[in-house]
């Protein structure tokens, strides 16, 4: 997944913004804790930990963000957790649809 | 009444007729079921009754779920003729509630809800409570309400929905609040835990959200319609029967971006049923930001597509190609991020394939696309740059076409003007810096790369890497002393690299030589007593070996210095050596080296002696890398006789036992060298001798036949047979021999893609340049084969551009890129390239020269120490 989703920045982080939001990840994400989530933490800072890897990223990264375009999406929006509530008509309805059955 | 049919006294063979009911009672194959238990209940409608009222109940509520509510109410009017009205209460409210004719129905569902009783099973108590809540219809007015238990179940319900109110509007505390009063054994107690969750996942506290939704009942409204939260939590496996329209559109409206939930679900079944082209269309078609870059879906998916193709099968990738391509060359970009990413994924991911002219100026343009969209950046460019140098850089497989024995860059002018402008961006660009030096070295411009050496130690005077080429380069240049202080800076800055005390001892060993021939014996001492601070007991390095820097003393004292000291050092060499011989060859070799000796003299006599007697296997391996590591010395005399001898030793060893390990090994060091492989073709039959269905020695057979890795007649049936006597034996590294072995016959073999001749145009350093012209060798075609010359002209005549694309990818792998270009440039009327003229086919050499140049691309782990340049 893109790295500056998995540290929380903006396309535009400079190296102490990267920096910080590693240290952040890692201490919410300990490797004895959640070892998987520490890997992609520190996999993400070293694509992008100064100038020359982000530049190196933007250039040549290959590796594709998920295996399939659902699981890319849910990855994002995992990743983002900023979710909008359902409006009340939207929810009425999904709520019949699955008292439906 | 009878009941005497009771499981308990039942007869123990059913009656085939009920038999056959119950099954399709436990099918739930109401109507058949049905059928049956009419018959049935003729017989014994004690025993039969209640089943075919549940068969008829089953089979109204099948017919209300699929929206054939006459058809039901036609079932439920004959239900009514057979069973009591309290059993059918529930089914009538169904019923009501699906036609729409029940005006009351809440009202009744509430009173029936109160009374508790037998009217409702639990599963349907927990639906009509459900039902209840998402009618949202205006609560029932007092009056109907008469009952304390009715009164508390509508208030209940208005409670939940507005809750659910409350979260919509984002009033997570209000909604927390409104059914805080609902107790645990309440009939809405599981919408309490869904609001909990909702409230929960809506504040980001995404594990006791988890929990609240883990908790709610199973078949529950609530728990399908949590089904979104938990998959965006990641407590539900993406599995693909959850992947309905709706889950995903309230996924989708969760995350903002309303009406997406059917393009996720195209998308995604699009991609897993391999039509990957499809699935990007669906997105491209359906979402107007998209392709895009940055942080937001749109942004993430267009990356994926992008990246993907560099995953994907070969098929795949393939028509990924065509379409994306196709776009490219028609201007049918959507955007010019899309345009920016066709050309970015596509540099990187044909880049053997495309001419560099076609790479330069895509990879140009993607970096203009670039500028455009986010500015210019110089480093950014010149890292760019650099990539693109090291591509153009890359050193091409020695042609058998042309007869070219030596390596090719792919374009050493393209590769230079591109890292000269990565440089020129930025000065501090390391490993432009570095590349450069690497391909005016493997491009023999010897005089540019030594003045690029000497402004990266001004520029980069920290830089181990630098460091060492710049080492390296006054080494060639016979500059020892300046040399060795390089050298000694790259020590200080890391001490662990092996190749900074190998290139040291290499370094002094040439300063003490030159030392001891102008007489000065003391420096010369000094150099290599300093030298012997690095020694290792490393048995097959024999640059930093003890007995070989001995053995070296020893030949230099001998021949310039104190003789007697000369001939104690050898004695002492002798004595730590492994077996004499090795110490014998050592010296000899050295002797004649550093005396420029034309003959071995009298060690020819121990030599001789040596191959007849004490010739073993395990031995033979030892002095070839030996006799390897010598004659990798550029400017060395002629080691005919040693060769000679050494083959003579082989001889003599393949008559003694070989055990397979010492084949094995004596294979991996005879292989990369062509003039001893029939001396590892004698060791690899020893060991088949001993087991001939060895599939290790019989592929290393086969390897040594088909000598320079040419095709060979059912060369894929033999690798196979070989790949399966391996995995029959467990024999793990056979196995992967063989399986590489049969993937190069599918693999085509890399492709050059600038034709020589241009290099004569750009060619302006007389002194550096030492490609060869091309040189064709190829024999006259027969009227057949100029027949089919036409018929390959007319092929590819009818081609596009992105067929002819494939076609170069794919020609015959002894077609070069040259010819194919020159094919299409003929069949299209455009300029020809120049056409070379034919030389004669040169003779081959009498042995293979020494590599005088550096490799392009050093890789330290893999680097041997023997092959240091020593002199």
């Amino acid at each position: 997944m893109n790295p500056y989703l998995i540290l929380n920045l903006p396309p535009d982080a400079d190296d102490q913004a990267v920096r910080r939001a590693y240290l952040e990840a890692i201490k919410l994400s300990p490797p004895d804790h959640d070892p998987k989530r520490f890997q992609a933490v520190s996999v993400a800072y070293e694509k992008i930990k100064d100038e020359p890897s982000r530049h190196r990223y933007t250039l040549f990264d290959r590796t594709p963000p998920g295996d399939s375009p659902l699981d890319v999406f849910f990855q994002w929006a995992h990743l983002r957790r900023q979710f909008q509530p359902l409006p009340l008509e939207a929810m009425k309805e999904w709520l019949r649809a699955c008292s439906k059955k | 009444m009878s009941n005497a049919s009771t499981p308990s006294d039942a007869a123990p063979v059913l009656d085939p007729l009920e038999k056959q009911a119950r099954e399709f009672l436990a099918a739930r194959r109401w109507r058949k079921a049905r059928e049956e238990l009419k018959v049935l209940v003729k017989k014994d409608r004690a025993k039969f009754l209640p089943l075919l009222i549940e068969a008829n109940v089953g089979l109204a509520r099948e017919m209300i779920s699929k929206g054939l509510v006459s058809e039901a109410q036609q079932v439920f009017a004959y239900l009514k003729t057979i069973a009591p009205p309290a059993i059918l209460k529930g089914l009538e409210l169904e019923l009501a509630a699906k036609s729409g004719s029940a005006p009351g129905l809440e009202t009744q569902v509430v009173e029936l809800l109160a009374a508790g009783g037998s009217t409702f099973t639990p599963s349907e108590k927990l639906r009509w409570a459900d039902q209840l809540v998402v009618k949202f219809a205006p609560p029932p007015a007092e009056a109907s309400t008469p009952s304390p238990a009715e009164a508390r179940i509508v208030a209940e319900v208005r409670a939940v929905q507005e809750a659910l109110g409350a979260i919509s509007a984002g009033n997570y505390d209000c909604a927390l609040d409104s059914v805080r009063a609902l107790a645990r054994d309440s009939l809405f107690s599981h919408w309490r835990l869904f609001i909990k969750g909702l409230a929960a996942f809506h504040r980001d506290e995404a594990d006791k959200a988890g929990r609240a939704f883990a908790e709610l009942p199973a078949g529950s409204g609530p728990m399908k319609a949590s089904e979104p939260y938990r998959l965006l939590l990641g407590t539900l496996p993406l599995a693909r029967h959850t992947l309905t329209e709706p889950v995903l559109e309230a996924v989708a409206r969760l995350t903002g971006h309303a009406g997406w939930g059917r393009l996720l679900l195209r998308t995604q079944t699009e991609w897993q049923d391999q039509r990957h082209i499809d699935a990007y269309k669906v997105l491209r078609d359906g979402v107007r930001g998209f392709p895009a870059e940055g942080l937001d879906a749109p942004g993430v998916l267009s990356d994926f597509f992008f990246k993907s193709i560099f995953t994907v099968g070969e098929n795949a990738s393939y028509s990924y190609e065509n379409y994306f391509l196709s776009l490219e060359e028609d201007k049918k970009a959507k955007n010019a991020v899309e345009l920016m990413l066709i050309r970015r994924t596509f540099c990187q991911f044909l880049r053997p394939h495309l001419s560099p002219d076609e790479l330069t100026c895509k990879w140009e343009g993607y970096l203009t696309s670039l500028r455009g969209m986010h500015g210019a950046n110089a480093r950014r460019d010149s890292l760019a740059y650099g990539w693109l140098g090291e591509v153009l850089g890359e050193v091409l497989p020695a042609q058998p076409f042309y007869h070219h024995k030596k390596p090719r860059l792919r374009s050493a002018t393209g590769a230079i003007d591109a890292l000269k402008k990565g440089i020129e961006l930025d000065p501090s660009n390391v490993s432009a810096h570095l590349r450069l030096c690497a391909v005016y070295g493997a491009a023999n411009r010897q005089s540019e790369r030594n003045r690029l050496l000497d402004t990266m130690t001004t520029l980069f005077p920290d830089n181990k890497e630098a460091l060492l080429i710049a080492g390296t380069g006054c080494q060639e240049r016979k500059a020892f002393v300046k040399g060795l202080e390089y050298f000694e800076r790259a020590r200080q800055l890391d001490r662990i690299d092996p190749r900074i005390p190998d290139a040291i001892v290499s370094c002094s060993i040439r300063l003490a030589r030159q030392h001891y021939e102008k007489g000065r014996l003391e420096p010369g001492r000094r150099v290599l007593a300093r030298a012997g601070d690095l020694l290792i007991e490393k048995p097959e390095n024999f640059l930093r070996n003890p007995w070989c820097h001995l053995a070296r003393r020893g030949v230099l004292e001998e021949l310039y210095g104190d003789a007697a000291l000369g001939a104690e050092l050898l004695q002492q060499a002798r004595t730590a050596s492994p077996f004499p011989a090795a110490c014998l060859l050592f010296a000899c070799t050295a002797r004649r080296i550093y005396s420029e000796e034309k003959t071995p003299g009298d060690l020819r006599t121990k030599l001789d002696a040596a191959a007849k007697t004490d010739a073993k296997p395990g031995h033979a391996a030892v002095l070839a890398r030996l006799l390897f590591f010598w004659s990798g010395i550029p400017d060395g005399p002629s080691l005919q006789f040693e060769e000679d001898w050494l083959r003579r030793y082989m001889k003599a060893a393949a008559r003694q036992p070989c055990a397979r390990a010492e084949g094995k090994n004596l294979f991996e060091v005879l292989k990369p060298h062509p003039t001893f492989h029939k001396q590892a073709e004698a060791f690899v039959k020893k060991v088949l001798s001993q087991d001939r269905l060895d599939p290790l020695f019989r592929l290393y057979q086969l390897l040594l036949e088909s000598r320079s890795g040419d095709r060979f007649y059912g060369a894929e049936f033999k690798f196979q047979s070989i790949l399966d006597e391996a995995t029959r034996r467990g024999d793990e590294e056979a196995a992967k021999l063989a399986r590489q072995a049969i993937e190069g016959l599918k693999t085509p073999q890399p492709l050059p893609v600038e034709p020589d001749w241009e290099d004569e145009e750009d060619y302006d350093g007389p002194e550096d340049w030492d490609e060869g012209k091309p040189n064709f060798g190829a024999p006259q075609l027969a009227p057949k084969e100029m027949a089919m010359f036409g018929e390959v002209l007319a092929l590819l005549g009818g081609l596009n551009e992105a067929e002819l694309r494939n076609h170069r990818k794919h020609r015959p792998p002894d077609m070069p890129a040259e010819v194919f270009d020159m094919l299409v440039s003929m069949v299209r009327g455009g300029k020809l390239p120049p056409l070379p003229k034919f030389p004669p086919v040169p003779k081959p050499p009498i042995r293979p020269l020494p590599q005088r140049s550096e490799p392009p691309r050093p890789q330290p782990e893999s680097r041997d120490p023997n092959q240091m340049d020593l002199f």
